[in-house]
């Protein structure tokens, strides 16, 4: 039995279809009820959805063998973990965002709001850039706009929300997607179930 | 207890127990930061004005102390680490050999360290990594030094589509991409997993390392292991303080490794001292979350007594319930206790008989 936890939202739920696609189905995951885990014996899988920042530490901890993730959560979070595929979904970018005219003086420390204070810290350290990190946890677009922070660091799909506030992507840090990723320690004791599920996967990329 | 089979284990090899005192001179760690995990140390002020430390490692002081002769010895002591952000008091049991170490010697120590496991749980694996058959492949690649890091990551995480993508941005050929995709990929009991790495060698030093690694393979096939030992690239963690093989021991359900070992000539060279040495650590105090505990009372039973008891008459009767190998807590009525579980729980009365109480 492999344990697979899923992050919840959208990204979830796309990375279930193509868990059933592969042939991992579960149709019990689509009931509607108060259910926390989702088993389907003959296929030999167990699902379960957790919070998407919370699938790299079930899956660091073993209490899931694998799980999809973001490439955004493994960069801020590092957990130790394989990072077995790239599921090529869930494609964005983790990019700077600030007003669109912003003049960026060096002879100041930027301001820089952002729910990922790694990636912030480690982007502008590679540039030896000062900064101040101001660590946020949602609504990041609004910082600027109220003068808390000059630029944030948040991830971009389309835009549309930057530009509705009249902000815009300035620099792209790097390219975001899904992952498909594997506890260590589960990769040893459950080799063969676990290539099998990842060259299942592979095959439909 | 579980610490003294294996201390068992390691002296019918022949290997003495070292013991040392908890501190140890700072200087000794300032001088070898490089070969700590992490560099915090707790440290104060001898009375003489010297700078001591709270022993963070064992494999340093047993280095310190070897003469250039060949010694084999193991050790349970407690270190202190910082995890988590405080400093921690761990249970540390390890073994070291010291000397002009042959693949006997090698094949030994990693013997010992899957017994070791064995000890703990039949259900076990051990992995196996060579420092330097991935640094003589990564030397013949001429990487720079930014990338080399980049790619010993990826190989730590057997991120085949991080490797793809530095290849896609001209950091890597696609050939080179190719042979380290191949290298992270193998996962297979040692033998089988020798030949596939055989696949990959261009150079006479990683032939070499093949080589001893299949001497030693066929050694622990003597010591009857040789399915039980896995060879995985992965395993690339402290590439500066080993140089050679190195392994790392895992249990089912226990999500991190508990043993973990290798070959770290680089040490006694540091220190001015002509031998080679291996050895392994067992992490033992952070494994006990996950033994489930047998106990699950304090004692088997609560016996209270009231104020008018003949306490001589109490404790005779106690002790004959203890003789028949009964715990027993005796408490005088209405004093608070908490959280004390006991199997059973009476009030004593004259004349009570063992019988009515046993549990």
């Amino acid at each position: 039995m492999i344990n697979v936890a899923l992050p919840k939202g959208r990204l979830g739920e796309s990375a279930y279809e193509r868990m059933a696609a592969a042939g991992y189905d579960c149709p019990s995951i689509l009931e509607k009820n108060r259910k926390l885990t989702f088993e389907n014996p003959e296929k030999g899988v167990r699902y379960f959805w957790v919070k998407p920042s919370d699938v790299s530490i079930y899956v660091e901890r073993g209490a899931a063998d694998v799980g999809i993730a973001g490439k955004d959560i493994l960069l801020e979070y590092r957990p130790d973990v394989y990072e077995l595929l790239d599921l090529k979904m869930g494609k964005c970018r983790m990019c700077v965002a600030g007003p669109e005219d912003f003049y960026d003086d060096p002879n100041r420390q930027l301001r820089v709001a952002t729910k990922f204070p790694h990636i912030a810290t480690e982007y502008y350290d590679s540039r030896s850039r000062d900064i101040d990190i101001i660590k946020l946890n949602g609504s990041i677009e609004l910082a600027p706009i109220l003068g808390l922070s000059d630029v944030i660091v948040d991830i971009v799909e389309t835009g549309k929300t930057l530009l509705e506030n009249h902000l815009a992507p300035l620099e792209t840090i790097v390219d975001i997607s899904a992952r498909f990723i594997c506890n260590k320690v589960s990769y040893k004791f459950k080799h063969e179930e676990i290539i099998r599920l990842r060259d299942a996967l592979e095959r439909d990329l | 207890m579980l610490e003294e089979r294996l201390n068992e284990l390691y002296e019918q090899y022949g290997y003495r127990k070292f013991r040392m005192s908890k501190f140890e001179d700072y200087d000794l760690y300032a001088q070898n930061k490089d070969f700590l995990k992490s560099g915090h140390i707790i440290t104060f002020t001898d009375v003489d004005g010297a700078l001591k430390a709270l022993k963070p490692d064992i494999t340093l002081s047993i280095m310190k102390n070897n003469n250039g002769s060949s010694e084999k010895v193991y050790y349970n002591e407690n270190v202190y680490r910082e995890m988590g952000g405080t400093f921690k008091e761990i249970l540390q049991v390890g073994v070291e050999s010291v000397g002009q170490l042959d693949p006997y010697a090698e094949a030994e120590v990693i013997a010992l360290a899957a017994k070791s496991l064995e000890l703990l749980s039949p259900d076990y694996v051990l992995d196996l990594s060579d420092v330097s058959f991935v640094n003589c492949l990564l030397d013949g690649m001429a990487l720079s030094g930014e990338v080399r890091e980049q790619v010993l990551e990826f190989i730590a995480q057997k991120n085949a589509p991080g490797i793809q993508a530095l290849a896609g941005q001209g950091k890597l050929t696609q050939e080179h991409a190719q042979t380290i995709a191949q290298l992270m990929a193998i996962y297979a009991p040692l033998r089988e997993g020798i030949d596939q790495a055989g696949q990959l060698s261009r150079d006479n030093a990683s032939w070499d390392a093949l080589r001893q690694l299949s001497l030693v393979a066929s050694i622990l096939e003597g010591f009857g292991l040789g399915d039980r030992v896995h060879l995985d690239f992965s395993l690339v963690n402290s590439m500066d303080y080993y140089n050679g093989v190195i392994f790392q021991g895992f249990l089912q359900n226990i999500p991190f490794p508990v043993l973990s070992g290798g070959r770290y000539d680089n040490l006694p060279h540091k220190m001015g001292k002509q031998v080679g040495a291996i050895g392994f650590a067992l992490y033992m105090g952070r494994l006990e979350p996950y033994f489930s505990s047998e106990k699950q009372y304090d004692a088997d039973l609560m016996l209270t007594y009231g104020p008018d008891a003949d306490l001589a008459e109490l404790a005779a009767f106690v002790e004959t319930l203890r003789a028949k190998g009964m715990g027993v807590r005796c408490q005088r009525q209405g004093d608070p206790v908490e959280g004390v579980r006991c199997r059973k729980a009476a009030r004593y009365t004259r004349g009570m008989k063992p019988e009515e109480v046993l549990v």
